[in-house]
């Protein structure tokens, strides 16, 4: 359930909101703050998913508290939306430029308040998405860099280990320290196919330019 | 406020109880008591920013709960109050929304 923070100096519009927010279809968890201070303090304990604010309240206004919310990046994805009787473009400019994802302006209707909370929650859960899934494709093609990176290098080791084996005799000093490299050699063999064996991750056939890895994500996995 | 308007209220306001309708005028009245009070000494006292602020509050609170006299005046007050600066204004608009306030208290 998505929880909304409701920041408005006067009870009763913020009881209003509070009210029309937990009447909606969708159902929302709905927590208040008196006061801007109130809404930082409340903000990194409560997590919100949205914010609701007033524009005039004593001591620290919603255009100072939204500011301060877009200048730290643990809070800066919350989407604030302003809900306030200042109905002049210059406070809407204002209000974007503090960081507000929307304004609503009172008196209040609950249709478009429903309508507006809904619209900002579901353009965050596709932010998010999108967030992860190039996060996903980053860490794939780095995860296949590295595969192609040391496995050329690692088969070049073990051609040329083959060709020593090969000509060296019973006795040979240096057969000890060869036998210990290539026991090196088989445990990172061994990481690499664990990497290959990997969902994310599978090799090709290497033709021409084309890429060496091919990444089949298995996305029903 | 007779039946229908208040009905169309509640849908306005989202289907919102009539109970918790009644129950955040309760206290609309009790919060504006003071503010009133404030206001006319603000006005008085020709702190017109304060009489702003007071008047931008009940434009709001007035406005969200459709009380619309109220709500009308508050906002002209407000207005005055910013821009204006005509305490012969403020003091007269003062005097209607104290009348519409008694009149909300009485029911």
């Amino acid at each position: 359930m998505a929880k909304i923070l409701v920041v408005d100096d006067d009870p009763v519009s913020r009881k209003l909101i509070a009210k029309v927010l937990d009447k909606a279809e969708k159902g929302y968890a709905v927590v208040e703050a008196d006061s801007g201070e109130k809404a930082l303090e409340l903000v990194p304990k409560e997590a919100p998913s949205l914010i609701l604010l007033d524009v005039l309240m004593p001591n620290m206004d919603g255009f100072e508290v939204c500011k301060k919310l877009k200048a730290d990046a643990k809070n800066n994805q919350i989407p604030v939306l302003f809900i306030t009787s200042l109905d002049k473009t210059t406070d809407l400019v204002t209000a974007f430029r503090a960081g507000a994802a929307d304004y609503i302006t009172k008196p209040i209707n609950a249709d478009e308040v429903k309508a507006r909370v809904a619209s900002q929650l579901a353009l965050r859960k596709a932010e998010e998405a999108r967030v992860e899934a190039e996060g996903l494709r980053t860490l794939k093609g780095t995860v296949a860099a590295l595969n192609h990176n040391m496995n050329q290098p690692l088969m070049t080791a073990y051609t040329y280990l083959n060709i020593a084996f090969a000509k060296m005799e019973d006795g040979d000093v240096n057969r000890k320290t060869f036998e210990k490299i290539k026991a090196e050699l088989d445990k990172l063999n061994q990481i690499l196919g664990k990497i290959r064996a990997l969902e994310a991750v599978k090799t090709t056939e290497y033709v021409g330019d084309t890429e060496m890895l091919d990444l089949d994500y298995k996305k029903d996995k | 406020m007779d039946k229908a308007e208040k009905a169309k209220i509640l849908e306005e306001l989202g289907g919102l109880d009539e109970a918790d309708y009644d129950s955040l005028v309760t206290d609309l009245i009790v919060q504006t008591e003071k503010q009133l009070k404030d206001l006319r000494s603000a006005i008085s006292g020709g702190n017109f920013d304060t009489a702003m602020r007071i008047a931008h509050s009940i434009k709001g609170s007035s406005g969200n709960l459709r009380i619309k006299k109220m709500y009308e005046i508050a906002r002209s007050m407000e207005t005055e109050a910013k821009e204006g600066k005509d305490k012969a204004a403020l003091s007269a608009a003062m005097d209607l929304l104290e009348a519409e306030f008694s009149a909300l208290k009485k029911g």
